[in-house]
């Protein structure tokens, strides 16, 4: 079939793999960096005599905001300058993993960090006299938007330094764990920008609730981690479980499509879960003394919109460890594919649609709290609506799995 | 432009008394690989930095897609040159990997330095 | 890997089906989360009028739904007909 020798394939794909990686890297910081300088533009025009202020704050924020494109940067030197110790096909793969999820990883955290830098200068414009205030947190949030991007590197560059032998099954596990840590973070890390963003707004507006503001940002943006923490969780169980038991075909194809489930489904959960937390920020500073129930609506609105995010989960761990039996057939392989593709795309409608749901409602019962209940019941009716078609990819899923 | 300047001078000043000093104490003490990777990604850090105040101004004032272009090309550079640090640590043994990464970030551990420092400042008032 | 031209066919379906139902789920998922942020915020704004509101919400949704329904038919008929 191919005349290619496996050290060259390993090679092949260490190049590809560092090109891939900063690529993706630059990519997200470009983005993110192309946000923060628009809002930075409106920022002057609106106060130039505190255009001092301003360029500082965007200096020092893309300094940090770059983090992310740096981690990426150091796997991709390693990946194209490193000599690989025991060449084979599961090495080459975990390799191309290894790019993909530092790549993807980075590009989340790029564009995420962008939000807290713009939202800074903005608010610097509207009161310079607060501007230490909004650099800090806008640096602190900054740096919470980095977490996704060192949970990829983390499962980067596991896949490149352990040894895997050679089991023909590894090759589709290993590259799939790249690919679902990869999608996965791209969510949280977009996520998080958005209480980064709106806690900056917020401190402008009302700063005597700065302290309260900063916590509920940390708070929005630690569950907006979850989508991230799932598909680390698959991405290590197809690192390290020993597989070698199950036939090649059709089981790499579940693997394939165990990564592809839970990554995809992790994006519209984590944007979801980040417009949220953003929302309840906001809400915070126009009502500060509705802080208790606007942040327990919150925590309720972004649980209910981890679902889809579940959901895919659910479908993998199904894929990863359901014995299939031995088939050789294109159908059986592409069956489970197809289940991961479902519920995979599946979830990312639902995750930001039931992500807006609860940001508005949040909004709003901060506005109006005697109605909080009226509110929170229609948020979790239209969540549950939202989440119908959710359910129909998973029934699909399912159905490709178990009844094909 | 001023307030560029300014920030510059601060944290690149710190940033490299902080390198020679930690650089130098290590290597004082017999780890020189530490010392010479933490001194050497220090340098690229501080000049990864003032790179980003260069290029800072042409950003303003365009559209959203020539801005993000701007940015794109501002990273490639500098991350061209910051590959060179860390292509020498994987070479050579002489600098350490994982002391090179970390003076890499030096700039951005002053930076959140001084948030802190003066947040503690002020609160003390 | 032996291919034959009814596996081919098969294959095609079940790949086809997880796509029509994935990408067929992104529309309303987002739509329907659209109408139900604009209905909290109506009912934010009054809050006498939450029984019509929600009603109103439902509907809305359900409409939307109906392109996710259409993705289901499909899915389905790939599925099981081909």
């Amino acid at each position: 079939m191919m005349t290619i020798d496996i050290p060259t394939w390993v090679n092949l794909a260490a190049l590809f793999g560092g090109g891939l990686a900063m690529g993706l890297g630059a990519i997200g910081a470009a983005i993110g960096e192309g946000y923060t300088a628009a809002h930075a533009d409106m920022a002057l025009s609106q106060n130039p005599e505190s255009s001092g202020d301003i360029i500082k704050t965007m200096l020092v924020g893309q300094a940090v905001a770059e983090s992310a494109a740096i981690f990426a940067l150091v796997v991709a030197i390693l990946l194209l300058f490193l000599n690989v110790p025991n060449p084979s096909l599961a090495k080459a793969a975990a390799l191309v993993g290894a790019s993909l999820s530092m790549g993807l990883g980075a590009i989340g955290s790029g564009i995420g960090s962008g939000m807290p830098g713009g939202k800074a200068c903005m608010g610097i414009a509207a009161k310079p006299e607060l501007s230490g205030r909004l650099t800090m947190n806008m640096l602190i949030g900054s740096a919470v938007c980095q977490t996704p991007a060192i949970l990829a590197m983390i499962i980067a560059l596991m896949l490149m330094f352990i040894d895997f032998g050679s089991d023909p099954l590894k090759i589709a596990a290993l590259g799939s764990a790249g690919l679902a840590m990869g999608l996965g973070a791209i969510g949280s890390g977009i996520g998080s920008g958005y209480p980064g963003g709106e806690a900056c707004v917020g401190i402008a507006r009302q700063p005597r609730m700065s302290v309260g503001l900063t916590t509920n940002m940390l708070i929005g943006s630690a569950v907006c981690q979850t989508p991230a923490i799932f598909a680390m969780v698959v991405a290590l169980i197809l690192v390290f479980m020993d597989f070698s038991g199950a036939p090649l075909y059709p089981k790499w194809a579940a693997f394939l499509g165990a990564g592809i489930s839970t990554g995809f489904a992790a994006i519209g959960s984590g944007i979801g879960g980040g417009m949220t937390a953003g929302g309840s920020c906001e809400g915070i500073a126009r009502q500060p003394e509705t802080v208790g129930t606007v942040t327990t609506t919150m925590l309720v609105g972004q649980a209910v919109s981890q679902t889809p995010a579940i959901f895919g989960l659910l479908v993998s761990f199904i894929l990863m460890f359901k014995t299939f039996p031995e088939s050789t057939a294109l159908s059986a392989s592409m069956a489970l594919v197809g289940a991961g593709v479902s519920m995979g795309f599946g979830g990312i409608g639902p995750g930001i649609g039931n992500g807006m749901v609860a940001q508005s409602a949040v909004r709003w019962v901060a506005r109006n709290v005697e109605h909080a209940g009226d509110m929170v019941r229609t948020m979790l009716v239209a969540q549950a609506v939202s989440q119908s078609t959710a359910i129909y990819a998973m029934v699909v899923s399912l159905v490709l799995i178990f009844v094909v | 432009m001023e307030a560029i300047r300014q920030t510059q001078k601060k944290y690149c000043s710190r940033a490299i008394v902080t390198a020679i000093a930690l650089g130098g104490f290590l290597i004082l003490i017999g780890h020189q690989p530490l010392g010479k990777g933490f001194i050497l990604g220090s340098i690229f850090s501080v000049i990864n930095f003032i790179l980003i105040g260069e290029t800072l101004p042409p950003r303003l004032g365009k559209t959203r897609s020539k801005t993000v272009l701007i940015a794109l090309g501002s990273i490639f550079l500098r991350f061209g040159l910051m590959a060179v640090p860390l292509i020498l640590a994987v070479k050579f043994d002489q600098f350490n990997l994982f002391a090179v990464i970390f003076g890499i970030f030096t700039v951005q551990m002053m930076i959140i330095a001084d948030q802190y420092l003066s947040r503690m400042g002020s609160t003390e008032r | 890997m032996a291919i034959e031209g009814v596996d081919i066919v098969k294959a095609a379906a079940f790949l086809g089906a997880g796509l029509a139902m994935g990408l067929g789920a992104i529309g309303p998922g987002v739509g329907e989360g659209m109408v139900g942020a604009k209905a909290c915020e109506a009912i934010g704004r009054n809050p006498k009028e939450a029984g019509l509101l929600t009603r109103t919400m439902l509907v809305g949704q359900a409409v939307s739904e109906s392109t996710g329904i259409y993705s289901l038919v499909i899915a389905l008929l790939l599925l099981f007909v081909v």
